[in-house]
C-alpha cells in the first residue's frame, strides 16, 4: 500500500468523509467521492508545497470533488428538465436522513434539513466552521478566500438558516404535533 | 404552532451538535476500491472518444455514399460549383440531427463565428465555388467528424463544448507569428475598435513594416466596421529615426471634422503602439495636408500615452451575436472604478455594458502583477458565451491597468471556455482576433 495513502487515511479519512457526507448528504456518494479525493491527492502529492497545511489542502481537494459532483448531477438534471419541463417537482432529490441524525432531537434534524437549502458556498463554510471546527483562517486557506469573505459568507449562512428554520417550523408545526400525539 | 425566533448563537449551538458521521470502510478496502475505481476511470477515458470516433466514422460511411448517389441521380448537367454547394449543404445535416438529440451549444463556436461574420461567410463560399477548389469538401467532412466527437463527449456529461474567446492569447501564437492590432473606427467614427490579426513574421521586415503592408488586407466592411485608411494614403516608416510618413493623394479632400479626427486618432494610436516619435503628413510628396477644421497640418508629434480604459461590448448591428471588446477612451483612475463603470453601457457611443447586472464581485490587488476577483455567491457565472465575453472584458481592462494575470474566485464551475478557473488566467495578448483570408 502506498505510504502516503496510509498516512493520509490514518490522519484525515474520517474528517474528510464527514465533510463530504455533509456536503452531498448521501453516504454512498460520499464514499465514491472519497475515492476520487484519494486519486487526486496521490496524483498531486508531489506538487504539494506545504504552503498550506496538509489538512486545508485535503479539504480544498474534497471541496472541489464535491462541487464537481454537483456539476455532473446538475448536468443530468438540466438535461431531464429540458425534456420534461413540467416534471421539475419530481426531480427534487431528498436523500433520506442518516441514522445518526434521526437519533437526534427534532431541532437538530431540522437544522440538518435546512442546510440543504443553503447555497453551496454557505453550506461549505457552515460545515467547515461548525462541524469540522476549522478556524476562520483555516477555512479561508481551504477555500482560497479572504478571511473577510469567510466571515460574510458565514454570516449570510446563519441568516439563511434562521429563515429556513422559521419557515420550516411554521410549515411543519402540525406534523410535529401529530407525532407528539401519537406517542 | 407559534412562529419561533431563532438566535444566531442557538443556531450555532445546533450546528455544533450535529452528529459525527463515520465511515466504517477499512484502510485496505478503501485502497483497493480506489485502485479499481482508478482503473475503471482510465478505461472510461479512452472508451468515450473511441466510441465517439467509431460512431463518427460510421456516420461518414453512411452519409458520404448517400450524398454521392444523390448527386448522381440529380442529373449530370449540374455544373461543378453547384455540386459542391450540395455537398456542403448535405454535410451540415448531421449537425442538425445532433441538435435535436443533445443541445444546441455543441456547434455554437462554429455557428457564432459564422453569424458574427455573415458577409464574410458568404463571400468565402462564393470564392470557393467559383474557383472550384475541393477545399470546401474537405473542411465540411472534417466538421462532421469534429461535431460528432463533440456530441459524444457532451453525452458523457463530463465535457462541455468549448466556446471560443474573442481575443488573442499567448497560447494562440505558434512561433513565427506576429500579432498586429489595428484601431479601426466604427461607421459613426465614435469608437475605435482594436482588431488583431496574426500574420507570419518576415525576416526582412520590422513589425511596423508588416503593419503597413497588411493594412490593405483588412476586411473592415465584412467585420461591420468603417475604413482604416479611407483616403488610401501611403505609409512609410523610417525605423532609424522612428518617423512615420503618411502621404495623401493630391485629390484627397478632408472636409469634415469627423474625417480629420479619425485620421488623428488612428495615427496617434499607431504612435503609442509602435513608439513612433513623429508623423510627417504629406500630399503627393509635398509637406503638409489640408485637414478640414484642423487646417493645414504638417506633422503630428509624440502624444501622451493614452488613458487607461474600461472595455465595453460593441455590436455593429442587431445581427451581430459576438461583441467586439472596445476600450472607451475616458480617463479612469483605478481598475475597480473601471469594473464598476463596465456595468453600465454608454448609450451615446452605442457601447453595451460588458459586466451584467447579476454579476457582482470584489476586486483585490494581490500584487503589481495579479488581481483577485471574488464573485458574490449569487453571481451568475456559467460556462457560456456571455460569461466568457465578460471575463474577457475584465481581463482586457486588467491589462490596461498593467496587470498580467487575474484569478477568479468563488465560482461554482471551474472552467469557462478554455479558461481553467482553478488557475490564474493570463491577460490576452491583444483584443478582437480576426482572420485574414
Amino acid at each position: 500500500m502506498d505510504s502516503v495513502f496510509d498516512e493520509l487515511y490514518t490522519k484525515y479519512h474520517q474528517d474528510v468523509f464527514q465533510f463530504l457526507f455533509y456536503m452531498v448528504r448521501d453516504r454512498e456518494l460520499a464514499e465514491d467521492l472519497m475515492q476520487e479525493v484519494y486519486i487526486r491527492v496521490l496524483k498531486s502529492y508531489d506538487k504539494f508545497e506545504g504552503k498550506s497545511s496538509e489538512k486545508t489542502w485535503l479539504f480544498s481537494i474534497a471541496r472541489n470533488v464535491a462541487i464537481d459532483s454537483f456539476r455532473k448531477q446538475k448536468g443530468w438534471k438540466q438535461k431531464i428538465i429540458e425534456k420534461f419541463d413540467w416534471s421539475k417537482q419530481q426531480i427534487k432529490d431528498e436523500h433520506p436522513m442518516p441514522e445518526e441524525v434521526v437519533m437526534q432531537s427534532q431541532e437538530i434534524q431540522m437544522i440538518y434539513r435546512c442546510m440543504e437549502k443553503c447555497s453551496v458556498d454557505q453550506r461549505t463554510v457552515i460545515i467547515m466552521r461548525y462541524i469540522q471546527e476549522l478556524s476562520i483562517a483555516e477555512t479561508a486557506a481551504t477555500l482560497g478566500w479572504t478571511e473577510s469573505k469567510v466571515k460574510t459568507t458565514q454570516h449570510r449562512a446563519l441568516k439563511a438558516l434562521k429563515k429556513n428554520m422559521s419557515d420550516m417550523w411554521e410549515k411543519e408545526g402540525l406534523n410535529s404535533e401529530k407525532t407528539r400525539l401519537e406517542r | 404552532m407559534k412562529k419561533q425566533d431563532w438566535k444566531d448563537d442557538h443556531i450555532e449551538e445546533l450546528l455544533k451538535q450535529l452528529p459525527k458521521i463515520t465511515n466504517h470502510i477499512s484502510k485496505q478496502d478503501m485502497y483497493q476500491q480506489m485502485m479499481i475505481y482508478k482503473e475503471q476511470k482510465k478505461r472510461k477515458r479512452w472508451l468515450t472518444p473511441s466510441v465517439a470516433s467509431a460512431v463518427a466514422v460510421l456516420l461518414l460511411c453512411i452519409l458520404v455514399p448517400t450524398m454521392i448517389n444523390f448527386q448522381d441521380s440529380a442529373g449530370s448537367d449540374v455544373d461543378n460549383s453547384e455540386q459542391e454547394n450540395q455537398v456542403a449543404s448535405n454535410a451540415t445535416q448531421p449537425k442538425d440531427a445532433n441538435d435535436g438529440i443533445t443541445n444546441d451549444e455543441i456547434t455554437n463556436d462554429e455557428i457564432t463565428n459564422d453569424e458574427s461574420n455573415p458577409t464574410q461567410g458568404n463571400t468565402e463560399d462564393k470564392v470557393e465555388n467559383e474557383e472550384g477548389t475541393p477545399k470546401g469538401d474537405i473542411d465540411q467532412t472534417g466538421d462532421i467528424y469534429a461535431q460528432n466527437e463533440q456530441a459524444g463527449d457532451a453525452d458523457d456529461g463530463n465535457e462541455q463544448p468549448v466556446i471560443e474567446p474573442t481575443a488573442v492569447y499567448a497560447e494562440d501564437i505558434k512561433g513565427q507569428e506576429e500579432v498586429l492590432t489595428y484601431s479601426i473606427p466604427d461607421h459613426n467614427v465614435q469608437n475605435f475598435i482594436p482588431i488583431s490579426v496574426m500574420v507570419n513574421k518576415e525576416a526582412e521586415l520590422s513589425k511596423m513594416e508588416l503593419f503597413i503592408n497588411y493594412m490593405s488586407e483588412l476586411k473592415e466592411a465584412e467585420w461591420g466596421l468603417g475604413e482604416l485608411n479611407p483616403f488610401d494614403a501611403d505609409f512609410h516608416y523610417d525605423s532609424s529615426n522612428q518617423v512615420l510618413t503618411v502621404d495623401f493623394h493630391a485629390a484627397t479632400n478632408i472636409t469634415t471634422s469627423s474625417q480629420s479626427e479619425t485620421i488623428k486618432e488612428i495615427l496617434t494610436d499607431m504612435m503609442a503602439d509602435f513608439n513612433i516619435k513623429k508623423i510627417d503628413l504629406l500630399t503627393d510628396g509635398e509637406q503638409g495636408v489640408e485637414m478640414g477644421n484642423e487646417g493645414f497640418t504638417e506633422e503630428i508629434n509624440q502624444v501622451d500615452t493614452p488613458n487607461k480604459s474600461a472595455y465595453y461590448f460593441y455590436y455593429p448591428n442587431e445581427e451581430w451575436t459576438t461583441p467586439f471588446l472596445v476600450p472607451f477612451r475616458k480617463k479612469i483612475n483605478s481598475v475597480t472604478d473601471a469594473f464598476a463603470a463596465m456595468k453600465t453601457g454608454i448609450e451615446t457611443y452605442n457601447l453595451k455594458a460588458s459586466i451584467p447586472d447579476d454579476i457582482d464581485f470584489e476586486t483585490e490587488v494581490v500584487s503589481d502583477e495579479q488581481l483577485l476577483i471574488t464573485f458574490e455567491d449569487d453571481a451568475d457565472i456559467k460556462n457560456d458565451e456571455e460569461t466568457l465575453y465578460t471575463i474577457e472584458a475584465i481581463l482586457l481592462t486588467a491589462k490596461e491597468f498593467e496587470y498580467n494575470e487575474v484569478k477568479l474566485e468563488n465560482t461554482e464551475i471551474d472552467q469557462i471556455g478554455r479558461f481553467d478557473l482553478e488557475k490564474e488566467i493570463q491577460v490576452p495578448v491583444a483584443p478582437n482576433k480576426r482572420d485574414l483570408p
